[in-house]
């Protein structure tokens, strides 16, 4: 017991420092990393290059990581926006994967290419939006009329719409491309170009797209939404005392309701931007973990609108790398998610120690 | 049809015994007030110590003590975590799913190479 109280003491210097336990918490998980890399066997000099290279090593790179961070970030603030009305969003990968779909449709057969200017990519991307939205509400309405958890619900709705996105690019009469040979993939016709999000640097070739402007827009709204108005007082009443709101005059069931909604909006969003800035096209799985991914970023920010930004960043840096040290030094990319798995376990504990020795 | 019953039956019955051991776990958890998210991972690294302790020692029963052994070793860390630190039980079992899902992944290549179809010691004999 006395050396836990000391560690505690220890802990309590350490967590005096502003940031400090997330970077502590950061080295431990990177330096396991490197150890596992030297375990492999490949010369720590390529592996590390590598990866840098796969991080910033030339603009293009650069700009993939960014753009990585970007769904991880609207998914991050999703789960904040449901976080505040004490409810968990873990559906950020279904809330994904319908959002993908409504804005493929929406940019190949709604004909949102004849419509002018910016709606012919906006009118797509409010479709996965909305999309997002419905399938956050379903948890949401499921709550709030017969109790179930939205935790088991939206992890459920995650796997329904996987199959929805499978099935609906195995079925012509659905999203799948025209079958014209036996080599035709199923996988949907590339949207027009007119529907991709913009390139914000189209002179210089590099792929950074709109989305990222829209994640940075999404922070201040979320930061502002929970900080400064009444309704994001509102659902913090709700999520802290359902029975004073109640009281109060507030509809908890609306409160519920909405707020999963909203955070499958995000949600929704962030597969809309996936198809419309990176991808181009629907095929089935294109959601990747992204969802999964996302929802860690949100759940290591606690509510803090700075911290998803910079976890989503530092989550999109570490696909890029590891995805490039695969490739190009033979080391299995698994060596970043046991990573990314010591990041969480380390934060959720150093959180936690922190809090206790305040 | 009516023959195939019995196949049907008993490939039910045997695909529903992970299930059964692994939900009867979580409801041991759950009685004690601990969320246990990291029922995948724990059945992944039992899984992988398994197949690698009847791989070293030729024995399915080694094996098989091996693999409930590797899941203990990750339980008690996540009780540590979530009854000693009190860490958000949510945050912890994810954190170890992406954990136990890397190291298996990861140590599968180190141990049984790329591609291995490598058949392992079981119970059938």
């Amino acid at each position: 017991m006395t050396s836990v109280a000391l560690n505690r003491g220890r802990v309590a210097r350490v967590a005096a420092v502003p940031g400090a336990l997330p970077l502590l918490a950061l080295g431990f998980a990177l330096g396991i990393g490197l150890l596992l890399i030297g375990l492999t066997g490949v010369p720590m000099e390529k592996a590390l290059s590598a990866f840098w290279d796969g991080i910033a090593g030339s603009g293009y790179a650069f700009v993939a990581s960014i753009t990585r961070g970007v769904p991880l970030a609207l998914v991050g603030f999703g789960y904040v926006l449901a976080e505040r009305g004490n409810l968990t969003n873990v559906g950020g990968e279904g809330q994904i994967a319908v959002g993908g779909m409504a804005s493929t449709a929406g940019a190949l057969y709604f004909g949102a290419s004849h419509l002018p200017g910016p709606l012919a990519y906006l009118f797509p991307l409010l479709l996965g939006t909305l999309a997002g939205a419905a399938w956050g509400a379903i948890a949401g309405g499921l709550k709030a009329k017969r109790g179930s958890s939205e935790v088991i619900t939206s992890l459920l709705l995650s796997f329904i719409a996987l199959q929805l996105v499978y099935g609906s690019v195995q079925s012509e009469a659905l999203l799948r491309q025209p079958v014209t040979s036996s080599s035709t993939l199923p996988e949907s016709l590339p949207i027009p170009s007119v529907t991709e999000l913009p390139l914000l640097l189209p002179s210089s070739g590099l792929p950074l797209h709109a989305g990222v402007v829209l994640a940075l827009f999404v922070a201040l709204a979320v930061t502002v939404f929970l900080g400064r108005t009444r309704l994001g007082l509102e659902l913090l009443a709700v999520g802290q005392n359902p029975r004073a709101a109640r009281r109060a005059g507030l509809s908890v069931s609306a409160f519920v309701c909405a707020a999963m909604a909203a955070s499958g909006a995000l949600g929704g969003l962030a597969g809309a931007v996936m198809v419309q800035g990176d991808q181009h096209y629907l095929t089935a799985g294109f959601s990747s973990g992204y969802g999964f991914d996302g929802l860690v970023v949100g759940l290591l920010s606690r509510g803090s609108s700075l911290s998803v930004l910079a976890f989503a960043l530092l989550f999109g840096c570490l696909r890029s790398g590891g995805l490039a040290m695969e490739i190009s030094a033979a080391v299995p990319s698994a060596v970043v998610v046991i990573c990314q798995g010591l990041i969480v376990i380390s934060v959720a504990a150093a959180a936690q120690l922190a809090k206790g020795s305040k | 049809m009516i023959e195939s019953l019995p196949v049907f039956l008993g490939s039910a019955l045997r695909l529903s015994t992970p299930l059964v051991l692994a939900a009867t776990g979580e409801v041991v958890s759950e009685r004690a007030g601990v969320l246990n998210l990291s029922l995948e991972g724990m059945m992944l690294s039992a899984a992988f110590s398994a197949a690698l302790g009847a791989k070293e020692s030729g024995s399915a029963t080694v094996g098989l003590l091996c693999g409930v052994l590797a899941a203990t070793v990750l339980a008690a860390a996540q009780a540590v975590l979530s009854v000693r630190l009190k860490a958000n039980q949510l945050v912890s079992g994810i954190g170890f799913n992406l954990f136990a899902l890397g190291a298996t992944t990861f140590l599968y290549r180190e141990v049984f190479g790329g591609l291995s179809r490598e058949v392992i010691p079981s119970f059938r004999e």
